[in-house]
């Protein structure tokens, strides 16, 4: 009888830590049993070391970021130490937050027969394994295409295909949801009901976990570098919330005229002779809070740097009137300075503002619990986020243009996220393939970017409202005591 | 636009039906064929019918790669070569510094279009697989490890590019635009790392089996023999003259 058939936990982690090799221990001292079959999902806040814990019981946090590590790690009952990287990863599977980090090469099929040809090692074995595959996963769109190509679920799909050619028993997945929409999201949906079906251990390290929930049997979180069993049951209390309606044409004429930051007349815009908007026309007011919510690929980006000025529309016109500021999906991109320092002095330097600007900047800064003297490449996320828009509070920025910025956030963060955006005085506009944020009272209009048009969103009727989903994120974490 | 010069530097499945050595020759021949209408074309006129020439010879095999895409690509080059010879004149002038005449504009843009469209067919002919086992089997190990290490980053590179360019030229009214490389060397350093992972995970794919010559390569030499016959004509017809 094989040694997989025989094991009954096929993932044995015990008083796991890792550091890198700069900075304090990420793991201190985490364990976890996943018996054969079982589906867990591992939720945690940003920054906790969910990616991490999946570097450091895979190796690559040893290999490729020279991390200490320390513990007993045995998977299908073999010390970690004893797989080399070629066994290991025939054993377990990884599929990473940005799956177009995944590609070894540009075709989309060159890369999946690639991989196929090294697990084989034979031709004609590789193909056949690939054909199944290929059909199981329903790929046949993707494999004509260049990894850039894809869209987000689309890469996802195409990875976790590839994972899968190597047949591992467990499945780690870091994020599978991040960047997806609603489709991505059901793309993803049906891959994990494939890999249920095939029998393979799951395990999903997820921000946006609620449309996940039912596939799991254990719910973890990680917090002060250990794992947590959690024992309350969320289920029963998203069972007990309802769908409610919510409309939104009636907000359209709640708000006075006011003074007009921005407006486009009949804005076109084509791509390639592709049409990517038609007939555009949006009128901004000073403070106005406006959400655009768009699927991927819906031109909400394209939208937001027409508005920017940093497009041409190739037809139509967009009249502004003061500064605007535009925070992309990867905020990293706007910092360009060594310091938070630097980043203060510049911009207001450079927006014609005084000392006085400095001094505020740096005095918010310090609210946000951010030093002034660490690089801003080092913040979190979340904290990169909170920066950007308080460097575009102080810059006086007109309009504050926000690009998708709930990746790797959790629904609390999200939540507390959107509610000091709306308590800003700029006018802001936020783009989003996420439909929650809709549910939050206190945007000024609501539109919906579909088929190249803007229009009013009409009703909607989320499952959930981002208040309950941060409120089942608090029940989960809440009763864990660092 | 930055998206488009993603396109420049990929291979097509499309042209590995043809054997390797056939691919290469294109460029090859092209690059020759460049220099020699360049030095010994006997008139300005001669030298431009030839190079327009190659071009459309040129257009004719990136559409073959990339269809009507390959096309507008190649002449979009040739317009931006244009403009930026433009620009490099009026600067001159304006500086009084000795200018070159403004209607050999357009010949030094076909010039220099002709010459990168060459370059780029070596990368759209030949695949990552394919480079890597020419490196490794000319002894050059690192650079067939970090030669597809590079090209696949290029397309993510030249989309955050583009988003960054948005984010600071607003940031700073359109000053200090030269720090948009700071988070760019930064998030590449970064994805650098995740693409190393990528290929701990998934390892470098086996040598292939370079598939030298093959039957429907004899396409590829019959265009080139004509586009040399046509060019040798067309300088005999000038120097005859």
């Amino acid at each position: 009888m094989s040694r997989e058939l025989i094991v009954n936990n096929v993932l044995e982690i015990q008083d796991l830590w890792f550091k890198y090799p700069v900075g304090d221990w990420v793991l201190r001292g985490a364990n976890l049993s996943v018996k054969r079959g079982e589906h867990v999902l591992i939720i945690g806040d940003t920054g906790s070391g969910k990616t991490t814990f999946i570097r450091a019981i895979t190796n690559i946090g040893r290999l490729v970021y020279n991390g200490e590590i320390k513990g007993s790690i045995k998977i299908l009952d073999k010390e970690l130490s004893e797989y080399t990287s070629s066994e290991l990863f025939k054993v377990i599977g990884v599929i990473g937050q940005n799956p177009y980090l995944y590609f070894t090469d540009l075709h989309v099929y060159r890369d999946l027969y690639n991989y196929a040809l090294r697990v084989h090692r034979d031709p004609s074995r590789a193909e056949r394994a690939l054909r199944k595959i290929v059909e199981m996963m329903s790929l046949y769109d993707s494999l004509e295409k260049y990894f850039f190509e894809l869209s987000g679920g689309e890469a996802k799909r195409v990875i976790v295909a590839k994972t899968l050619i190597a047949d591992p028993q467990i499945l780690l997945l870091d994020e599978p949801l991040m960047w997806l929409d609603e489709y991505g999201v059901k793309d993803i949906l049906e891959v994990l009901r494939v890999l249920r079906r095939l029998g393979k251990n799951i395990i999903v390290f997820e921000h946006r976990f609620v449309p996940l929930i039912d596939y799991f049997d254990r719910i973890l979180v990680l917090k002060c570098g250990k794992l947590h069993e959690v024992t309350v049951d969320v289920r029963r209390f998203l069972a007990t919330r309802k769908a409610v309606l919510i409309g939104y044409s009636l907000m359209k004429n709640e708000y006075g005229e006011r003074d007009i930051v921005l407006k486009t007349i009949g804005v076109h815009y084509y791509y390639n002779s592709k049409r990517v908007l038609q007939n555009v026309n949006i009128t901004v007011r000073d403070n106005d809070k406006i959400l655009i919510y768009g699927v991927n690929g819906s031109g909400k980006t394209t939208l937001l740097k027409i508005l920017a000025g940093y497009l041409k529309p190739s037809k139509g016109r967009v009249v502004r009137r003061g500064d605007i500021i535009y925070i992309p999906q990867n905020t990293i991109l706007f910092y360009t300075e060594e310091t938070v320092r630097r980043e203060v002095e510049e911009i207001c330097k450079n927006k014609g503002r005084g000392v006085g600007c400095v001094e505020e900047g740096l005095k918010r800064v310090r609210l946000l619990n951010i030093d002034p003297d660490v690089s801003p490449f080092n913040l979190s996320h979340g904290q990169m986020v909170k920066l950007a828009i308080v460097l575009a509070t102080i810059s006086k920025a007109t309009i504050i243009l926000v690009d998708e910025p709930f990746s790797g956030l959790t629904y609390n963060d999200r939540l507390k996220l959107i509610k000091e955006l709306l308590a800003l005085d700029n006018a802001i506009i936020l783009a989003s393939s996420w439909i929650e944020p809709a549910t939050i009272s206190g945007w000024s209009r609501i539109l919906k970017l579909e088929n190249n048009m803007l229009t009013l969103l009409g009703n909607i009727k989320p499952t959930y409202t981002l208040e309950e989903l941060a409120e089942v994120y608090n029940k989960l974490t809440g009763e864990i005591v660092a | 636009m930055l998206r488009d010069l993603a396109y420049l530097l990929v291979y097509s499945e499309k042209t590995q039906r043809f054997g390797l050595i056939s691919r290469l020759i294109i460029p090859v021949v092209i690059l020759y064929l460049i220099f020699y209408v360049r030095l010994y074309s006997n008139t300005l006129f001669e030298e431009v019918v030839g190079l327009f020439l190659i071009l459309i010879y040129e257009l004719l095999v990136a559409s073959w790669i990339r269809g009507f895409r390959g096309i507008i690509s190649g002449l979009k080059l040739y317009l931006i070569f244009t403009a930026i010879s433009s620009v490099v004149v009026l600067i001159s002038g304006l500086l009084g510094m000795l200018a070159p005449e403004p209607a050999t504009i357009p010949v030094t843009a076909l010039r220099l279009v002709v010459f990168f469209i060459a370059l780029i067919l070596l990368f759209q002919l030949i695949s990552l697989n394919e480079w890597r086992t020419i490196f490794e089997k000319l002894g050059l190990k690192t650079l067939s490890e970090l030669y597809p290490l590079t090209l696949l980053q290029l397309p993510l590179v030249l989309y955050y590019l583009s988003e960054s360019a948005t984010a600071v030229k607003l940031k700073y009214k359109g000053r200090r635009l030269h720090r948009i490389v700071v988070p760019l060397i930064l998030l590449v350093a970064h994805t650098s790392k995740s693409i190393l992972e990528s290929y701990v995970i998934y390892e470098f794919p086996s040598r292939v089996e370079i598939r030298l010559i093959g039957k429907r390569d004899v396409i590829i030499y019959i265009t080139l023999i004509v586009l040399v016959i046509i060019i040798l004509l067309i300088h005999m017809t000038f120097k005859f003259q």
